[in-house]
Formats: C-alpha cells, structure tokens, sequence
C-alpha cells in the first residue's frame, strides 16, 4: 500500500504574474505581454495551467479578444516570433 | 462624457491625403457632437496577425477623444461605409472623462515624447522593454529565473507536504 501511494503528484505553486508585478498591466494595445498567456494555436491559456487569478484572467481573456479583433494576436493559427 | 479610444486599420497602400481626410471628418464629428479628441497616435504599417480582406499589412491609427455614444455612433457610421479601411474598433476607456484636465495632462508629456514619437513602432517596443526591464530585471532572465524559483520552492513545498501526509497514512495502517 505504501509503495502504491509514493507516487503522488507534484503540485508547482503557480503565482498570478499580474498579482506579483503590478507594473505589469494587461492591455490589447501590448500583444507582446498577451503572448505568454495564449498558446501556439493561438487559444487562451487556461488558468489552471497559466496560473493566474480568477480577477487577471477575466481582464486577461477581455484584453486577448481585443486584441484578437484588431489583428495584434490571431483567433486562430501561428503566431510567429 | 466618456472618453474612448478607437483603433482604425486603414489599407497599408492608401496614400497619406487619403488618411488625413477621413481622420479629419473623423476629428470634426467629435468636436461636432460636443467632444474633444485628445491626441491621433498614428502607429504606422504593421503586419497583421491574420490576412483582412486578403490583406498582410495594414496601417494603425490609435485615436483618444472624449465624447457621448452618439459620437462614437457617428464616427462607426463613417469607418463602416468606407472601403479603404479594413477593421476599426473603439474601446470605452474610462466614464466621466474630463477632456481639459487629459489634455493639460498631454501638454507635457508630448512634449517630452515628441522626438520619440516619429519612430513610431520602436518606441512602443523602448516601451515595452524598459517595461519588461522594470518588471523582473530582463524579460529573458525572468523566466529562466522566476522558473527555477517557481521550481525551487514548490519542490520543498510539495517535500513538506509529502512528508506531512505519509505521516497519518502509516500511522493509520500500524
């Protein structure tokens, strides 16, 4: 039974990065900032995995789908760079 | 009195008279519904994220003015009919604006910033590094750096909690 309970997961703390840098502001006119939280295929990160508070990421997914309309990040596809 | 900011994607080969007139009818149904605009902050040929109307580039104009909902009715009115511009989007920025205390505020910073300005493109890049700079010393060693951190500590935590929990489930089966 032990050995069977060895393997457990690893939980990483994941902090909100917008929660510890408060310099650090989501804007649509900042794609570059925007980036980190979209994935290749250009789908929003979800926050089980990006980490980011509930409050960042609603802000967050707003701030991508602007940006999405204006052409700075794509709905779909590669982004390059 | 709100104030808005509206991007306009004009056609990158659409020559520069062409953009003047329709952002100065733009401009005058501003100040025609009773607002101000506060500043057009031309952003220049960028490439963009995904084909328009089967186009790879397109021209930015950022534009912040205070005004109603009827202005900004107005102006989408204008952007909508007119062929030559591929998406236009207006964002609310803030309610109960007050455009002579914005533009007072300008008044110095245009000035600091108007060498800069005409870079257009590398300046929001200035912008956006020093930004990274102030944010965690380099973007790049950031995150390698909050990473191994993020590594670090969790790898003691989850020790911890490891240990904390085999405790009751060893007491449990002696």
């Amino acid at each position: 039974m032990a050995v069977m309970n060895k393997r457990r997961f690893f939980h990483r703390r994941k902090v909100c990065r917008f929660c510890a840098d408060s310099k650090l502001k989501i804007d649509y006119k900042e794609p570059n900032t925007l980036k980190y939280f979209i994935t290749e295929r250009g789908k929003i990160i979800p926050r089980r995995i990006s980490g980011t508070c509930a409050r960042h990421q609603r802000h967050l997914s707003l701030e991508i789908k602007r940006a999405r309309k204006i052409a700075f990040l794509p709905y779909v596809g590669n982004y390059e760079q | 009195m709100n104030r808005y900011e509206t991007f306009i994607i004009f056609e990158a080969d659409l020559a520069e008279e062409d953009r003047k007139t329709i952002l100065d009818r733009v401009g005058s149904l501003v100040s025609d519904s009773g607002g101000t605009t506060i500043l057009f902050d031309e952003w220049g040929t960028r490439k963009l994220a995904y084909p328009i109307r089967k186009k790879n580039q397109g021209y930015y104009v950022r534009m912040d003015y205070c005004g109603r909902g009827k202005a900004v009715e107005a102006i989408e009115r204008i952007l909508r009919q007119d062929t030559r511009i591929l998406r236009f989007m207006t964002v609310r920025m803030a309610t109960d604006a007050d455009p002579e205390a914005l533009l007072a505020e300008m008044a110095p910073s245009a000035q600091e910033s108007a060498p800069e300005e005409p870079a257009g493109e590398s300046t929001e890049e200035a912008a956006k590094e020093t930004a990274g700079e102030a944010a965690g010393e380099a973007s790049g060693e950031t995150a390698g750096d909050t990473a191994g951190e993020a590594r670090e500590a969790p790898a003691s935590d989850a020790a911890a909690e490891t240990e904390t929990a085999e405790e009751p489930q060893s007491a449990g089966k002696e």
